[in-house]
């Protein structure tokens, strides 16, 4: 099958041209209707906007070609241009309400995520992933909370705190920080359709790492709260509870992928709607149960792949839901992004992601070297490892629950390194695979049908 | 329920539909136009067994919404063709004229009754309110449901002239309801917006030129869903906030979209493969939206009921008056055209969500069981007709 035809400069303009008249649409709208209110509007307002994130973000995207920029990174701008901070074409009230597509999102990149995980490439570059996982992350909880703790003038929120307060937090800090975007790696995989050792590490640290994240939260959380909550003592039921958690969201979870290979097997259509359903109520439901949804579905994708033959049929139905979900999914990411908090935090933010940035690097080097990586991994292993999104939020979200005095602020720094990271991350991961020359070999031709 | 529960019905909803009327073929299983699962909405819904709460309702009325403007969208992308044969002016002039005349025949009735029936005049003291009544209820049923001439076809296996005339109608038929229904909408100011009189044509016209450009002429699957999704929920949102007709809209979308895109084909393939998944689920919310009419306005729907089945004798007269070999269907073939589709019940759906209350309870109710009546009725006189025609095969 071949390739569609390159886009030329008719095309081009064509596009730039209907990305102006979107945001003139919204925005005139937005004029003519003024104060109008009412459910109706509200309602009009939200399917107007996943409307648009999705034309814009398509558009945006597209128009981005010609600078080699990945396809996320115009989504996200879309919605960072017509978010509330800037054009404010898309209120916040709105934003919030299309958080529903976040789940949806999440569980599809997860299921993807797992069933890109192929027993073959993980038991090769085995050696890769164990020395990566001990060095990044082991790296990265030492120089990380070394440079906060250093740098503590740049943060408001330690200021009056006692030195042991102060280690307590930069260690908390320290583990946002060795959380990865699974979500922003496979937007950039299912654009760029590469393959090779590269990729299969990629995936594979990304992906394992949030299970990584996960039990050393509990862990640091656990050693730092007497430094923080002098009447707190060290609590060793976390851990049971955690141990319950993954067990359980893994057992689910093969349940599941069981499942859905009897499925893809014997009925095999409609698949769409079953993801729907997975990730529209399924996810509920595992959340209700008190489970690790995301490990469920990255254990039903992994499932799939390896203990199946409709691994590749899963990947391909994901495929083709994910391009019109991630659009929105990234789009809403963009809005949401605090600039004008950015702007106030920025030194504090900018030294984070640089200090992260280079870890990253450093940790690449190192760790490629102990397991005798090949050049493509040496050189670009870390690119992948850049993005940050959902769980570093989600974790910040949670500090502010655990830890009332200074969670808010901790919280808005997260937002204003994160954001950084997620502006960046997916534009070095595109570079790093087109570089390497892993772009476009996994590619099946189907884009142009 | 829960809300969860519900999302979970309404998704095994959208799953049955998509292998009852997935693809090109309406499967041989359920009635034509799925008029079943307006009653199961019904006996789910919070009128009967409560199943689906009076909030959960609620909670699912932009999706709904949303469901009315892709119903449209379809019936735009897909209008003045059948397959791959194109119905010609004469069809199409047909189907209008049927259109017309069922507008006006159940329109007439319910403002007759209105008039004269002082305990239903009662019901709606104010004019406007009338006005709306009659309007919206001859535009719900002017519109012949083009599954079953699909039934005809594809089910039954039928071929002829007299199918193709049923086909005509069913598929021309439904500009009428839909201009009158975008006129009435534009011309409402009920909701605080000034009138911008068939606004949502020009919107839909617009955005369906901007998206046959884009689309250009290289058919990409994934660009291809994010356009006509995003295009089809820009335009019912965007619709929607400035008080203009969805259905309309979406209409006009799926037109400009089939005129100007030289790739209509590939996209009425695809459009209508999903069809089922959207058309099933919101039958099912029409039917839980339904509240039962009772006292005077039950005289109101028996009226307009009866007017329905007058005009469909009406039209059937006019198909064989144009193609006298239509008439090889005899009477049967009245009936045939009696049956309200899909579009129809979104015409009350969306009248239903527009003016809740009186208006639209009594507006989607008796559409519904209009619905229902038409399509155990006229799926059997069609089979009869074409078994009278000889374009059954044997």
């Amino acid at each position: 099958m071949s390739a569609p035809p390159a886009k030329g400069p008719v095309t081009r303009l064509l596009e730039l041209a209907s990305l102006v008249g979107l945001f003139g649409l919204m925005l005139g709208v937005d004029r003519l209707v003024g104060p109008a209110g009412g459910p109706w509007q509200r309602t009009g307002r939200d399917l107007a906007a996943i409307g648009f994130f999705l034309l814009a973000g398509t558009l945006a995207s597209s128009l981005l070609e010609v600078l080699r920029l990945p396809h996320l990174t115009g989504f996200l701008l879309a919605g960072i241009v017509a978010g509330p901070y800037v054009l404010h074409a898309v209120d916040h009230e709105t934003v919030a309400d299309l958080a529903i597509v976040n789940s949806l999102a999440l569980s599809l990149i997860a299921l993807a995520g797992g069933a890109e995980l192929r027993m073959e490439a993980v038991r090769r570059g085995f050696r890769s992933l164990l020395a990566a996982t001990v060095v990044q992350n082991g790296l990265a909880l030492v120089v990380i909370p070394a440079t906060f703790f250093l740098a503590r003038d740049l943060v408001p929120f330690t200021q009056g705190m006692s030195l042991p307060a102060v280690f307590a937090v930069a260690m908390l800090w320290g583990v946002v920080s060795i959380t990865r975007s699974p979500s922003a790696v496979m937007g950039i995989l299912s654009q760029t359709r590469p393959a090779g050792r590269l990729t299969d590490f990629t995936v594979g640290f990304v992906m394992t790492s949030d299970v990584v994240v996960v039990v050393l939260l509990a862990l640091v959380m656990t050693a730092v709260r007497p430094l923080l909550d002098p009447g707190a003592t060290l609590s060793l039921a976390a851990f049971a509870e955690l141990g319950h958690e993954l067990l359980g969201s893994v057992a689910i979870g093969t349940t599941l992928g069981l499942l859905l290979v009897a499925y893809l097997r014997f009925v095999g259509r409609q698949i769409l709607l079953v993801l729907l359903l997975l990730g529209l109520v399924v996810v509920e439901v595992i959340t209700y149960l008190r489970f690790e949804w995301l490990l469920t579905f990255l254990t039903a994708g992994f499932v799939v792949q390896n203990f199946s033959r409709q691994g590749e049929k899963l990947l391909h139905a994901i495929e083709h839901t994910g391009e019109v979900v991630y659009v929105i999914f990234f789009a809403t990411a963009g809005a949401h992004l605090d600039l004008p908090l950015l702007g106030k935090l920025w030194p504090a933010a900018l030294l984070f992601f640089g200090v992260r940035a280079a870890t990253a690097v450093a940790g690449a080097r190192l760790s490629a070297r102990l397991a005798g990586d090949p050049p493509a991994l040496r050189n670009w292993g870390w690119a992948g490892l850049v993005s940050q999104a959902g769980l570093a939020l989600g974790i910040a979200a949670r500090m502010q629950g655990q830890f009332p005095t200074f969670g808010a602020q901790f919280g808005a720094l997260a937002v204003a390194a994160v954001a950084l990271n997620e502006l960046f991350g997916p534009v070095l991961l595109k570079f790093a695979l087109d570089r390497s020359g892993e772009s476009g070999r996994g590619a099946t031709g189907e884009g142009a049908t | 329920m829960s809300t969860l529960q519900s999302l979970f019905i309404l998704l095994l909803v959208a799953y049955m539909g998509g292998f009852l009327m997935g693809g090109r073929a309406l499967r041989g299983r359920g009635l034509p136009s799925g008029s079943e699962w307006l009653l199961l909405g019904l006996a789910a819904g919070p009128s009967a067994l409560g199943l689906v709460s009076g909030s959960e309702v609620a909670f699912f009325a932009p999706l709904a919404l949303l469901a009315t403007g892709w119903i449209a969208l379809l019936v735009g992308l897909t209008f003045g063709v059948d397959g791959a044969r194109h119905i010609g002016a004469g069809g199409m002039a047909l189907g209008v004229a049927a259109g017309i005349l069922s507008f006006v025949a159940v329109g007439g009735a319910a403002w007759v009754v209105l008039d004269r029936v002082p305990s239903a005049g009662a019901l709606f003291p104010d004019a406007g309110q009338r006005v709306a009544v009659a309007l919206s209820l001859g535009a719900s049923l002017a519109d012949t449901s083009r599954h079953v001439a699909r039934w005809g076809s594809e089910r039954l296996g039928g071929r002829g002239p007299l199918l193709d005339r049923v086909s005509d109608v069913t598929r021309s038929d439904d500009l009428v309801p839909i201009l009158a229904l975008g006129l009435l909408v534009s011309l409402d100011t009920a909701r605080g917006m000034d009138p911008l009189p068939l606004g949502g044509l020009g919107l839909g016209t617009l955005l369906g030129l901007a998206g046959a450009a884009l689309l250009g002429r290289t058919l990409r699957v994934a660009a291809f869903w994010s356009l006509l999704f995003g295009l089809s929920l820009l335009a019912t949102g965007t619709a929607e906030r400035l008080d203009l007709s969805v259905l309309a809209t979406g209409f006009a979308l799926g037109l400009a979209l089939a005129v100007a895109s030289p790739l209509r084909n590939s996209a009425r393939e695809m459009a209508v493969g999903v069809e089922g998944a959207v058309i099933l689920p919101a039958l099912f919310l029409a039917g839980t939206r339904v509240v039962p009419v009772n006292g005077p306005a039950l005289w109101i729907a028996a009226a307009v009921i009866l007017a329905r089945l007058g005009a469909a004798l009406l039209v059937a007269a006019l198909v064989a008056a144009a193609d006298p070999r239509a008439r090889r269907g005899g009477p049967w073939l009245a009936l045939a055209f009696l049956p309200t589709g899909p579009l129809g019940i979104a015409i009350a759906l969306s009248v239903n969500l527009r003016s809740p209350g009186p208006v639209g309870d009594l507006v989607l109710a008796t559409t519904v069981a209009a619905a229902v009546a038409g399509e155990f009725l006229g799926p059997p006189a069609l089979r009869r007709a074409l078994s009278r025609a000889g374009e059954l095969p044997a």
